[in-house]
């Protein structure tokens, strides 16, 4: 889990062009959206691509986005949960 | 119709980013491409808002906030911007990972990127300005468009300040797909442009502001007193005619020009317009220079010979690089810049000396 | 007292027809463009789109032209075409004065067929001389020289208002004695590079647009383009004057690049200073041809925006977008040509696919062909980049 963690950072940053933040700069449960990091609604796009390209896990429903893409933590729960439903 | 331009940002392929004059060292490059010489964004932008822009965005806001940050004025009564090709790299983006990716999981930032109105958009965002918002996108046409509404607004009494841009970006695929239609020369040293006979010319880029105000101050470059365009004329003749209807407008003389200053992109066949102008139409006391050795062609060009005017006329002094004759005039009170793209597109921007 | 500027020619060509007429049929038989997708190959084919049911050869046809030497993106066609119906009224030494001037506006462009050859040209130049009409200033420079006109020619590109702006920039120009006469307006035609671009923002409606519904769920693109012939009262011929343009106004939202405030106060700061210019009060509108993409968030911006400027007595409002979909670059002026015909027949048009008003508020658009009194019509542009245009239009 926390590899994943960390992983997700690093691709988080990279993907939303997060110039000058750190990994170290948040943590796991730090909200993404409105207030920790301040993400708006294209930035939510891109993460959801992000879920589809990098650990092809498509996240369709609205309710299932605001949780899945909360924090950090959250994002790699959801992948966890689905990537074993794949496998 | 008139305005006074009281402030400046102009990113180039020269330093202009500091300066108010014209700078000390020059740029000359091999190149069949001058691209701009960029500051570094964080000392002008917010870094947070940085982080999703593209680089003509970049330019963009850096450029106007230089200008903003010269005016008295911290939110000017509207914003206008020419651009001929728009946000051209995102656009390339875009389309390339539609056509190659063949339309699957698209990444969404390239396509708002895109839109033409971005440019004006995002300088509203960071000025919280709410106030008339047009972007021109029409080649040649584009940045006088836009001071021609400015213009007009100032007249209308619906802007005391309007921040006018001209700006467009010089992109590899563009360079590449138009070298098939001859465009553009092989690389040479573009302080040398007019050394080489041949067609085509040399691109470039850029991205300058204007603060045009109602009224003078102590800070003023110079009068925008009248801007024209004209399409498609067949012949030096009716360019003539054209200039002629221009000047009687602003009831002025081609004698009262002090200065012109022609669009020569270096290119044998379109230059020989404004080699005609010069030796069979304008007056031979008039002072001649030409700009698009300084920052390449590209669609908005005039944005840059605009600066190059107002320094020129709040200075009192022509740079050598930019003269083409050895005449000389007392004063310089009055200049034209006349441009044509491909004799397509031609305009005139007419400048004095502020009162 | 500044110069009336009034409508003397309209040309409109849309998912719903090929001309004024042809619109009006569509609309008042409740027959709404939207159907499948056959202009393209696309992965996207499922997604109902609003096509101009004509193919590009009919097109040609259509705008008169003959020759093969030139290239024609379907963009261009399309503005050929509406701009011809605008001015068709008018003698043709008219249109050349240096008193004439052309308005227009596109979003895409030539993208239409910069998306076919693209690749291609990156790696040969068999294509090269399809290079020139890419741009964004091809349709009005081929319009132009069409007419012959040479000079105030000019593309305005705001998104979703911009051929509302050329309309407004018009208006100015007529009003502060620039200009005698002035054609204006936009086109834009459906591309692979728009429709995966909304795709990929996630607002593109699967079924088709439902404005204003509490079930809305997406815009629907469409293409086409509208011109209108604007004149100064005094020049103008009695005879050919439809109505007046009485009201204009262009605000900056500043507030998001693709989406509107929730409050909708970027849409109230444009309708406040259209009235404002127009010198009439909200009670006096009796139409609202609102902007309503059927997006979730824009058509409840839009619907609180109406509320603050029109409540109690909201006048009778719908979204056209709903027969024609969202005709981006042309939408302005698409929308101002019915806005037109609305005062020329007294009617106000209905808004398909309603059937639910929103939760938040108790709006309901017409939903049926409506004749009534009308003296003054609102049109309602809200683009990305928070560009927010709206126009007045008055009978005389």
């Amino acid at each position: 889990m926390d590899e994943l963690i960390a992983k997700l950072k690093v691709e988080i940053i990279q993907a939303l062009s997060l110039e000058d933040v750190k990994p170290e700069d948040f943590d796991a449960d730090t909200p993404l959206f409105v207030e920790g990091l301040g993400l708006d609604s294209i930035d939510a796009l891109e993460l959801i691509l992000l879920m589809e390209r990098n650990y092809k896990i498509k996240i369709e429903d609205p309710k299932e986005r605001r949780t899945a893409l909360a924090n950090v933590r959250a994002m790699a729960e959801y992948i966890m949960e689905h990537q074993n439903v794949n496998n | 119709m008139h305005s006074y331009i009281t402030s400046i940002g102009n990113i180039s392929p020269q330093n202009t980013l500091k300066g108010v004059g014209f700078p000390d060292e020059l740029i000359s490059r091999e190149s069949n491409c001058l691209a701009c010489i960029e500051p570094d964004y964080r000392e002008l932008i917010n870094p947070v808002q940085l982080r999703r822009m593209p680089r003509i965005l970049k330019m963009a806001l850096a450029s106007s906030q230089i200008c903003i940050n010269q005016s008295p004025v911290s939110n000017p009564d509207a914003i206008v911007v020419g651009t001929g090709l728009g946000c051209l790299e995102n656009l390339e983006k875009f389309l390339l990972s539609v056509l190659k990716d063949n339309e699957h999981i698209l990444s969404v930032l390239p396509f708002i990127n895109s839109t033409h109105n971005a440019v004006a958009a995002q300088i509203a965002m960071m000025l919280k300005n709410y106030n008339y918002n047009i972007t021109y996108c029409h080649r040649g046409f584009s940045f006088e468009s836009a001071l021609l509404d400015a213009l007009m607004l100032i007249d209308e009494k619906e802007a005391e300040h309007v921040l006018v841009g001209g700006i467009d970006e010089c992109t590899p695929n563009f360079i590449f797909l138009h070298n098939y239609l001859g465009y553009w020369k092989q690389p040479v040293d573009n302080l040398q442009l007019l050394k080489y006979k041949t067609s085509g010319t040399i691109a470039g880029e850029g991205s300058a502001f204007f603060m045009l105000s109602a009224k003078p101050c102590d800070q003023t470059y110079a009068r925008i007193d009248a801007v024209s365009t004209c399409f498609n004329l067949a012949n030096t003749d009716e360019v003539e005619s054209e200039i002629d209807t221009f000047l009687r407008g602003a009831q002025i003389s081609k004698q009262d020009i002090d200065l012109v200053i022609f669009g020569i992109n270096g290119d044998i066949y379109y230059d020989k317009t404004y080699y005609h102008l010069q030796k069979s139409y304008f007056d031979a006391s008039s002072m001649y220079g030409y700009y698009k050795h300084l920052c390449g062609e590209y669609y908005t060009s005039t944005a840059f010979a605009l600066w190059l005017a107002a320094i020129i006329i709040k200075s009192q002094s022509v740079p050598a690089v930019v003269r083409l004759n050895s005449a000389n005039r007392q004063a310089i009170k009055r200049v034209l810049i006349y441009n044509h793209i491909r004799n397509m597109e031609h305009s005139m921007i007419l400048l004095s000396m502020p009162e | 007292m500044s110069r009336k500027v009034v409508v003397t020619g309209i040309g409109i060509i849309s998912a719903i027809g090929n001309n004024a007429d042809e619109t009006l049929a569509s609309i008042y038989s409740l027959k709404s463009g939207i159907g499948r997708l056959s202009l393209f190959e696309s992965i996207h084919n499922n997604i109902s789109v609003a096509e101009v049911k004509v193919s590009n050869d009919q097109l040609l046809n259509l705008a008169g032209i003959t020759t093969e030497k030139e290239f024609y993106t379907r963009t261009a066609l399309l503005g050929i075409i509406a701009a011809r119906q605008a001015a068709s009224n008018t003698e043709h030494s008219k249109l050349i004065d240096a008193r004439t001037g052309l308005i227009s506006a596109t979003t895409v462009g030539g993208m239409d067929l910069n998306e076919q050859y693209y690749k291609s040209l990156l790696e040969n130049d068999t294509y090269k001389e399809y290079l020139g009409v890419f741009d964004s200033a091809d349709s009005a420079e081929k319009i132009a020289r069409y007419f012959g006109i040479k000079h105030h020619i000019t593309t305005i590109s705001t998104a979703c208002s911009s051929s509302a702006n050329s309309v407004m920039l018009g208006a100015r120009l007529i009003r502060n004695n620039q200009l005698d006469m002035v054609l204006v307006g936009g086109t834009d035609s459906l591309t692979k590079f728009t429709l995966n671009g909304f795709f990929a923002l996630e607002i593109l409606s699967p079924t088709g647009c439902r404005p204003f519904d509490q079930n809305r769920n997406g815009l629907t693109i469409g293409e086409g383009a509208a011109f209108l012939l604007l004149e100064g009262e005094d020049v103008a011929d009695q005879d050919k004057i439809i109505c007046e343009l009485s009201g204009y106004a262009n605000t900056n939202e500043a507030f998001h690049q693709t989406a509107s405030s929730s409050d909708g106060y970027g849409a109230v700061m444009a309708m406040k200073k259209a009235l404002k210019v127009s010198g009439l009060q909200p009670s006096d509108i009796n139409y609202v041809n609102a902007h309503g993409t059927g997006t979730v968030v824009n058509d409840l911006s839009e619907g609180r925006a109406i509320e603050t400027i029109f409540a109690p007595a909201i006048p009778k409002f719908s979204s056209t977008k709903s027969f024609t979909g969202h005709t981006l670059g042309a939408a302005g002026a698409i929308e101002a040509v019915l806005s037109v015909l609305a005062i020329k027949y007294q009617v106000a048009f209905p808004n398909l696919n309603f059937n639910q008003p929103m939760n938040e508020l108790s709006l309901k658009p017409q939903i049926e062909v409506t004749n009534a009194n009308i003296n003054h019509v609102m049109s309602n542009s809200f683009g990305f980049g928070g560009s927010n245009t709206s126009l007045i239009f008055s009978k005389v």
